[in-house]
């Protein structure tokens, strides 16, 4: 089977990059490594490429997060900061900053297959292909998403109230 | 009957139901004032989630041409090949050290080199040399991240056969179980191995030795000052050529007494050491950063006790740095030497509707590494264990869980 990879690239790799924002919280490394996914996906040339490129993105973005250990230091977190001083409008820059550093916490209390779960649902993959990139059912999926969504949405307004509270 | 259930509303929601099944939802809906009402608390959910996650992407995305990546392939088709060597000559040093020794032994025995008398234990100096050597290599930087290279040179005695299933594992292809069995290969045999090697070696040098001139190299010291011994690595390592075995002989004794930067070895074993246990550890939420911690300390962060492989050293407990979720790596050392890796996490929800059950033995390849996994439910905890053997050895580790 022949893969037009330069349509799948067209059509995938925003998702790809916004799955591994969640994962890596940074716009350049996310991008970076989803144009890495990209490479290795032209060397392997998978049949499923979908699947397959959120199966790889998934691995690089833990193997990413491992490096972090390594080099021991928080790089996102003051590349952020960085971020937040350079931008053209601070004051907005800052709050979405503030904003996706909330959503990073929150998601973080997520357990790991909930949080898997939906990122993918939310980088558009439908739900066999998550059962797929998972090892759930088809079925558990609907119910592992609907957790998911709540989990998430309670720990944010925890945190954001917490946030508030704190002011 | 019964009301829809949360799992099903979602997908209904999400577009994910067809035919029979979401006309069925459709009349039950129609009909049921409680799953209307509790359809549209989902509703309400899910676009709250959905809400939530748009505002943490990045800004806006720009997908760089299409033929950067096809470019960056080519390269990195490139580089993996020479890494692949780069392997392989660092398993094919190890046999050039014992050859040379030998030869250098030899030499003293049959043509009268060296001070000392024949009976010298060549082999032994290679040995107690290649342990300083691991010993240097290993030097713990991060505690947990020594251990692949211990088994590395483990394999110091490199017969061809084993050369050969190391070059044929790459990262990102699952080795054969063959392949992982034979570089697991336990190492108590490999003294008498090694033994029955070097005779070997020993003969056939010295026979290639009588049939033409001594060479200079010859001469080498059968007693190489460690320095000497890591040369020798750093050569093969800076050497991406092939050799075949002839060339590797002959090889030896012209690079005996080079003496190469010694910092190039170890930063290649420093590269596969890192690369083997990362495979293994687990992700710990978006941070992901894992601190090496006491088991005091492990146990109460994870909040119950700690499952480990009875018979299986342990080597580090990891909890992870950035959040206080309840997790616990446990690095632990099989008796083959073979590295593994238990994760326990309390699960989610206990009552994960049917779910947990399915998952009960869930197992998967790691398409980025030749590491597999397995996972096992035990009371409120998940444990997954994750090593370079095959997906039934892991299971088959997992029942032996206390």
């Amino acid at each position: 089977m022949s893969v037009d990879w330069a349509e799948v690239y067209r059509t995938t790799f925003e998702d790809l990059v916004r799955f591994l924002h969640r994962k890596v919280w940074d716009a350049d490394r996310a991008k970076d490594l989803a144009q890495e996914v990209f490479v290795r996906a032209l060397d392997h040339e998978p049949d499923n490429p979908k699947a397959w490129l959120f199966t790889v993105a998934g691995n690089i973005a833990r193997d990413e997060a491992r490096s972090e250990i390594r080099r021991r230091k928080h790089l996102t977190l003051l590349k952020s900061e960085a971020a937040g001083q350079v931008a053209p409008d601070p004051t907005e820059e800052l709050e979405r900053e503030q904003r996706m550093a909330l959503v990073r916490q929150a998601l973080d209390r997520l357990s790991e297959r909930d949080r898997d779960v939906l990122l993918l649902w939310d980088a558009g993959l439908n739900y066999d292909e998550i059962a797929g990139e998972t090892g759930l059912s088809k079925g558990a999926v609907g119910t592992t998403l609907a957790r998911a969504r709540r989990r998430l949405v309670e720990a944010y307004d925890a945190l954001e109230e917490r946030d508030v509270a704190h002011r | 009957m019964s009301h829809i259930d949360e799992g099903l509303l979602h997908a209904y929601l999400d577009g994910e139901t067809a035919g029979a099944e979401r006309s069925g939802f459709e009349q039950h809906v129609a009909g049921c004032a409680e799953c209307r009402t509790r359809l549209e608390q989902a509703r309400a959910l899910r676009d709250r989630s959905t809400g939530i996650l748009s505002g943490s992407g990045p800004a806006s995305v720009t997908p760089p041409p299409f033929e950067e990546v096809v470019a960056r392939s080519r390269s990195v088709e490139a580089r993996r090949r020479v890494f692949r060597l780069n392997r392989l000559t660092a398993l094919g040093w190890a046999a050039t050290l014992v050859i040379a020794v030998g030869v250098g032994w030899i030499a003293r025995g049959t043509l009268g080199f060296g001070e000392r008398p024949a009976e010298q234990p060549g082999f032994a100096v290679v040995d107690s040399a290649a342990s300083r050597l691991a010993e240097q290599i290993t030097e713990p930087e991060s505690g947990a991240g020594t251990l692949e290279v211990e088994r590395t040179l483990a394999q110091v005695p490199t017969r061809e056969g084993r050369v050969e299933s190391g070059r044929a594992q790459r990262r990102d292809e699952p080795a054969s179980p063959e392949a992982l069995k034979s570089e697991a290969a336990p190492a108590e045999e490999e003294p008498a191995e090694r033994h029955a090697e070097a005779e070997e070696a020993r003969a056939k040098m010295a026979q290639a030795d009588l049939e033409r001139q001594p060479a200079a190299g010859v001469a080498a010291p059968a007693t190489p000052a460690p320095s000497q011994v890591r040369a020798r690595g750093a050569l093969a390592q800076a050497d991406s050529g092939e050799h075949a075995p002839d060339e590797r002989k002959a090889g030896v004794e012209a690079d005996v007494q080079v003496v190469v930067q010694e910092a190039a070895a170890e930063d290649a074993f420093a590269v596969r050491r890192q690369m083997d246990l990362d495979a293994l550890i687990g992700h710990a939420g978006e941070a992901g950063a894992w601190r090496v911690v006491d088991e005091p300390t492990a146990r109460d962060r994870l909040g119950g006790p700690i499952a480990r492989l009875p018979d299986a050293a342990v080597e580090a407990y990891l909890i992870p740095a950035d959040s206080e979720r309840p997790a616990v790596q446990v690095v632990q050392r099989l008796e083959s030497g073979d590295v593994v890796v238990l994760a326990q996490e309390l699960a989610a929800d206990p009552a994960e509707e049917g779910a947990g059950a399915r998952d009960e033995l869930m197992a998967m390849n790691e398409p980025f590494s030749d590491a597999s996994s397995a996972s096992v439910r035990r009371g409120d905890y998940v444990v997954t264990l994750r090593a370079r053997l095959p997906t039934d050895s892991l299971r088959a580790l997992l029942e032996t869980l206390p």
